[in-house]
């Protein structure tokens, strides 16, 4: 007998990410929980694979016992080091550094100092050498998602991330998705220190505006924290035509990649409790990638959120 | 007016700053007394190719908050990329727009508004 159950589908991507996300129970405490690969084939992507890794680190943590069905099907996971967080023995023999790969696998980031190290090895296990660019926006969302978890999730356990290049083979798209992903209080029980946050994807809504933060209430926070990463990494996701994905207690944000946007209340779906904070960021690599561009985008759907421009840029004085 | 340089590092392997509690250091320690004895600061980027908004954020939004605009002219961003200066404006462009909401007093911003 389960006290929880999560099952993983054929198709664990953001594009359908209800499909895993609303039917899963993350129990934490004591108890055993069934993790069910789907029977045939499982992909998933890694803000998944992130997902079950900080769950299953406080879970067991806590005294539970993660218990897996068709692990035969879920090489992927096993690959990325998925059956050290579930505290069991890799079902299949996995290559710890495969040269065709280019993935950064499961990692648990507690210090600025865990986080150095994983930037100062993405470009090597993405092979993002030659594209210098695409580079760029990958450290730069990286660095931001985690530092968010360090300060503001209050998990013992830190982050965990994983992410992978995808050739255009499978969807014509060429792209790196990251995920980062800990089982801490969750953004609403954040917020709520400073703001009125009715539910769970109220919490999600206010998170991802510009000038919000946890740390302090007021526009643009404190001498630390601005409360602006989660706008602008979704702005720099966005530039680039690619995802960007939040999800935290009972509710899940996704953007859309329709021209014509709904609107953001529109992309709020509910889910299955999750216990801690998921992300899911990819960033679209083109042969004419521009992180300058991508940034100046960025920054001009920052300037729409915050209606206008200061006068004061034009003081600034670059030498 | 004396100046002080401040080199900005990034993260070791990587052309990324983004350390932000070595921003707060550099701030608390260096910036932010720099500033308060009437001085100037050049803010050196040249060994840093890109920045991440927070740690430019953590670096210089409290001396704006503190000193306002005025404060511009005393803070030279030496040897920036283009990626570095798109940080860098973002980052004072909302901050002067908090600060001049925080500082407006109500009725001027009703017939600011309104004109």
């Amino acid at each position: 007998m389960s006290d929880g159950r999560i099952f993983v589908p054929n198709a664990a991507v953001v594009r359908s990410a209800q499909n895993f996300l609303r039917p899963a129970t993350w129990p934490l405490g004591r108890g055993t929980t069934e993790v069910e690969f789907h029977p045939r084939y499982c992909h998933m992507q890694p803000w998944v694979l992130a997902a079950l890794g900080a769950w299953g680190i406080e879970y067991r943590s806590a005294g539970g016992e993660i218990t897996v069905t068709n692990a035969e099907r879920a090489a992927y996971g096993w690959r990325f080091g998925l059956a050290d967080y579930f505290g069991i023995p890799s079902p299949v023999v996995t290559q710890q550094h495969e040269e065709s790969g280019r993935f950064v696998a499961l990692r648990t980031i507690k210090t600025s100092a865990d986080l150095a190290d994983l930037l100062a090895s993405i470009v090597t296990l993405l092979h993002l050498a030659d594209e210098p660019q695409d580079a760029r926006a990958v450290l730069y969302i990286m660095s931001e998602m985690v530092r968010n978890v360090l300060e503001h999730s209050e998990s013992p356990h830190g982050a965990v991330v994983a992410a992978q290049y995808y050739p255009p083979r499978r969807t014509g798209r060429r792209y790196v998705s990251i995920g980062v992903a800990d089982a801490g209080v969750g953004v609403r029980k954040t917020l709520s220190r400073n703001y009125s946050v009715a539910s769970h994807g109220d919490a999600l809504l206010k998170a991802i505006q510009p000038g919000v933060t946890g740390a302090v209430p007021g526009q643009y926070g404190s001498a630390d924290n601005a409360g602006a990463g989660l706008a602008m990494t979704r702005s720099m996701a966005g530039a680039t035509q690619g995802y960007f994905a939040l999800a935290s207690g009972s509710a899940m944000f996704r953007t859309s990649l329709a021209q014509r946007k709904p609107p953001d209340h529109q992309l709020v779906k509910e889910i299955g409790f999750f216990p801690g904070t998921i992300v899911c960021v990819e960033i679209e690599l083109r042969e004419d990638s521009d992180f300058t561009a991508v940034l100046g985008t960025a920054r001009g759907a920052f300037g729409e959120a915050i209606q206008g421009s200061s006068e004061a840029v034009k003081k600034v004085r670059f030498s | 007016m004396k100046t002080v340089t401040i080199k900005i590092k990034p993260v070791p392997g990587t052309s990324l700053a983004e350390n932000k509690d070595e921003a707060k250091r550099l701030r608390e320690d260096k910036i932010l007394p720099q500033l308060a004895a009437g001085g100037g600061l050049k803010l050196d980027f040249s060994a840093a190719s890109f920045v991440t908004q927070s740690f430019v954020h953590a670096l210089i939004s409290e001396a704006l908050r503190r000193y306002g605009e005025p404060v511009l002219d005393r803070i030279d961003f030496h040897g920036c990329s283009e990626d570095v200066q798109q940080v860098v404006l973002t980052v004072v462009d909302y901050t002067m727009q908090a600060h001049q909401a925080a500082t407006t007093p109500l009725s001027a911003a009703k017939a600011t508004t309104t004109a």
